[in-house]
């Protein structure tokens, strides 16, 4: 159940929601915990794999209890290192418990995720019989949760928060469908305080909502609409498409993307509000920036924070000499690539940002931050190029797409010019309008003006409008 | 206003006008999950048409209807009825088996896929279009854009389909363009957006519009092209747009051609794999061709001319 869908607005909204205020205050997690795993099941639940969706929702659950008792065990552990006399002991016993914990929750995403990427590279280098492919059923939201129960197993460890100790709150906090499917990411202790005590008032409900119709606003009548530029490119066929129309292509991918994600995060963040929880930001207006190394401090926030939590600074962050903090660097963003998806390209995507961020530390950087004008033109160009390895997962594809973007190969075959762009511009126009933070400006002033909430309702209605001619015609978004 | 109303005024105007809008939110749910698409939404748009009858079941095409009984060339349709069967020509599609050099003993190569015309066809040329109307969806988009016939007139859309054919392209109702001018061909290809619709009243409509055709151009040779596939991929994880669906509508559109003044051509000869599905190297969506291959779709009609 995606929140851009009528389903979840107008059916599976309205009930939780009123199942969540009437209910007394003291059940209200647990009714938010059923709502969840209803919404996680609806998603999971795939009747043409019914074995496989069954078995994906039971590992959910397995997740959150192992992860619980794990956190459970380390804090034990250490409570008796406190008052034994031998607490080494205890300490790796409680290092025991934090592995268990790990490779169980890590295992199980490079088993979804990746086992077929390594079988089809096994099967190119090795002469042997080719082991075919597993046909895998990935876990709904398996790379979300589990950074997320990574985080609190490690935190605990570190002693930075004391284990959960409400089985409840903790499947709360791991299941919660403003975030399970796409995040955002966030450490436990953002949000535990809002688990034993939270009040929501009808004036945070209505900013709540506010929100998320702003996110629906962006993923429906900006992402989709944009989305549709990209596929037709791809329709097309990219050794015919003309540089112009590349360059408007690759800029529309960049915004739908961008819309799409930020769209949801807001999503989220609305709900979060709505149920009384403060869900942390994950954009902060990142086409505007002037550096990859900014770009990537407001893209994704809870992303990059959680790799800067457990993996830059374990590995000694930028305290360390300079060769190793280059081989730092380097092993984030391959992380950080790979996290993305099993294919090359985004190895290669992630290795790209390295050279990019290494290269603005020792060289570029302070340049164009002193100078914005530069720093924008050359952000204008990266952002896309960066954001076409990640589009395009067969290399030769990705090739032809960048060798057109500069006007290389093609010959007789550029047939589709910048007038494929007709119907988008202005939603091209819009998208750029508000990667800037002029909208925002905007909202802030008038935030109360009563136009305001007219004009979010238009927004709302008009979405719902979209989701309503989709749903009506399967054919919506592929029209032949 | 006090801030307070201020604060509060967005949640009040939504769940008011959600409580307007509901019986629409909750229909269109409904009909979503509970009912089959229908094309009843504008089945009236050819209403006083009567559909064309296929020559199948109804030998005698000038007794149709009357509107095609006063226009229809009586020669070239008693010649049709008489040859349906045997001026069907066919494009026998053999898979290509590569065989090593080592090996010698022969292997039974798959079934051969039979693609079946309508209709005897020779070679043409360009000029030959120069009368001719292009109907379709956004496959005749891409002839029409990528294409290499730039000589004749298009009447297409993308997401133009049967059931929404009332609609019309550029605010132009096929009526009109089919009043405005005389043509010698018209070619239509209409379907891969209809199959996600009920299937009897697809057909009936896709007759009326054969027979608006006819009623509008009299002497115009109407080539009905067979959909394309989609590619294996796609077609085994889409509910709608599969290839079985995709066949049973145009086996149902090539039963209306007669051999003589309306045939049809199977244009997936042309680029289907060896099973039958749209073959993928030529495809980046699973549904569409490639800019650059709607040359060869355009050199293959030229050189499939409805001989006179």
């Amino acid at each position: 159940m995606v929140f851009s869908s009528l389903e979840f607005l107008f059916v599976f909204l309205p009930i939780f929601l009123l199942c969540y205020y009437l209910f007394p205050k003291r059940m209200q997690n647990l009714i938010l915990l059923i709502g969840s795993m209803i919404f996680y099941i609806y998603g999971a639940y795939d009747k043409e794999q019914i074995g496989k969706s069954i078995a994906s929702i039971l590992l959910f659950l397995a997740t959150i209890v192992l992860t619980f008792t794990c956190g459970r065990f380390i804090e034990r552990q250490f409570q008796c290192a406190d008052r034994a006399e031998q607490p080494d002991r205890h300490k790796r016993f409680a290092k025991a418990w934090l592995l268990i914990g790990l490779i169980f929750n890590i295992g199980w995403l490079v088993f979804f995720k990746y086992t077929n990427f390594f079988l089809e590279n096994w099967n190119h280098i090795s002469s042997g019989e080719p082991i075919p492919p597993l046909k895998l059923l990935m876990p709904i939201g398996i790379s979300f949760y589990t950074f997320q129960t990574v985080s609190y197993l490690v935190d605990v460890y570190r002693k930075d928060i004391p284990a959960e100790k409400s089985l409840l709150r903790f499947s709360v906090v791991i299941a919660m469908f403003p975030h399970i499917i796409s995040g955002p990411i966030f450490r436990y202790r953002t949000i535990s305080p809002d688990l034993r005590e939270r009040t929501v008032t009808l004036s945070q409900f209505d900013e709540g909502l506010r929100t998320m119709t702003i996110g629906l606003g962006y993923k429906v009548l900006l992402a989709n609409q944009l989305g549709g530029l990209w596929s037709d490119l791809s329709a097309i066929g990219y050794e015919s498409i003309s540089t112009p129309l590349a360059w408007a292509g690759i800029i529309a991918y960049s915004l739908q993307l961008y819309f799409d994600f930020y769209g949801y995060s807001l999503i989220a963040i609305g709900l979060g509000h709505m149920l009384g929880f403060q869900i942390p930001d994950n954009f902060d207006h990142p086409y505007t920036t002037l550096t990859m190394t900014d770009f990537w401090r407001k893209w994704h926030m809870t992303l990059g924070a959680w790799f800067r939590d457990y993996v830059y600074i374990p590995l000694g962050g930028n305290r360390v000499r300079k060769g190793r903090h280059i081989f730092n660097l380097l092993v984030v963003w391959l992380l950080t690539g790979f996290w993305h998806g099993a294919s090359w390209n985004f190895i290669f995507w992630g290795l790209f940002l390295f050279l990019c961020i290494v290269t603005e530390k020792n060289w570029t950087g302070k340049y164009f931050r002193e100078h914005k004008t530069a720093g924008h033109v050359y952000m204008i160009l990266l952002i896309p190029i960066s954001w076409l390895m990640f589009a395009i997962s067969d290399l030769e594809q990705l090739t032809t797409y960048a060798g057109r973007l500069i006007g290389i190969g093609g010959g007789d075959n550029v047939i589709a010019g910048i007038e494929k762009v007709s119907g988008y511009w202005e939603f091209l126009l819009i998208g750029i309008l508000c990667c800037t933070n002029f909208p925002k400006i905007i909202y802030r002033k008038w935030k109360l003006a009563p136009v305001t909430s007219i004009v979010l309702l238009a927004v709302f209605w008009f979405a719902v409008y979209y989701m309503c001619m989709s749903s009506n015609d399967p054919f919506m978004y592929f029209r032949f | 206003m006090p801030k307070k109303t201020r604060l509060r005024l967005y949640t009040v105007l939504l769940l008011v006008s959600a409580v307007i809008a509901a019986p629409k939110v909750y229909g269109t749910l409904w009909d979503t999950h509970f009912s089959e698409q229908t094309a009843s939404e504008d089945s009236d748009s050819f209403g006083d048409i009567a559909p064309l009858t296929t020559p199948v079941t109804t030998p005698q095409l000038q007794s149709t209807t009357t509107t095609t009984t006063t226009n229809a060339n009586p020669e070239s349709s008693t010649e049709a009825n008489g040859s349906a069967t045997s001026a069907t020509s066919t494009t026998v599609k053999v898979p290509q088996t590569t065989t090593t050099t080592t090996t010698t003993t022969t292997t039974t190569p798959p079934p051969a896929i039979v693609y079946q015309h309508v209709g005897n066809f020779v070679p043409g040329d360009a000029g030959y279009f120069a009368d001719a109307l292009f109907i379709g969806d956004s496959r005749m988009v891409g002839i029409r854009d990528y294409g290499t016939i730039k000589n004749a007139d298009y009447y297409c859309n993308v997401g133009l389909g049967i059931n929404n054919m009332s609609k019309g392209v550029d605010g132009v109702s096929l009526d009109a363009k089919l009043s405005a001018k005389t043509y010698g061909k018209i070619y239509i290809m209409l379907g891969v957006n209809d199959v996600g619709y009920a299937y009897e009243p697809t057909i009936t409509k896709y007759a009326q519009i054969l027979a608006l055709i006819r009623q509008k151009q009299p002497n115009a040779v109407i080539y009905i092209l067979s959909n394309l596939h989609v590619t294996k991929q796609r077609s085994a994880h889409d509910r709608y747009v599969n290839n079985p669906m995709i066949d049973r509508l145009n086996t149902a559109q090539s039963a209306y051609a007669n051999a003589a003044d309306i045939v049809y051509l199977d244009s997936n000869a042309l680029f289907d794999d060896a099973e039958g599905n749209l073959n993928a190297d030529y495809t980046g969506d699973g549904t569409h061709i490639y800019a650059k291959h709607y040359k060869d779709w355009c050199d293959w009609l030229t050189a499939h001319i409805a001989a006179p």
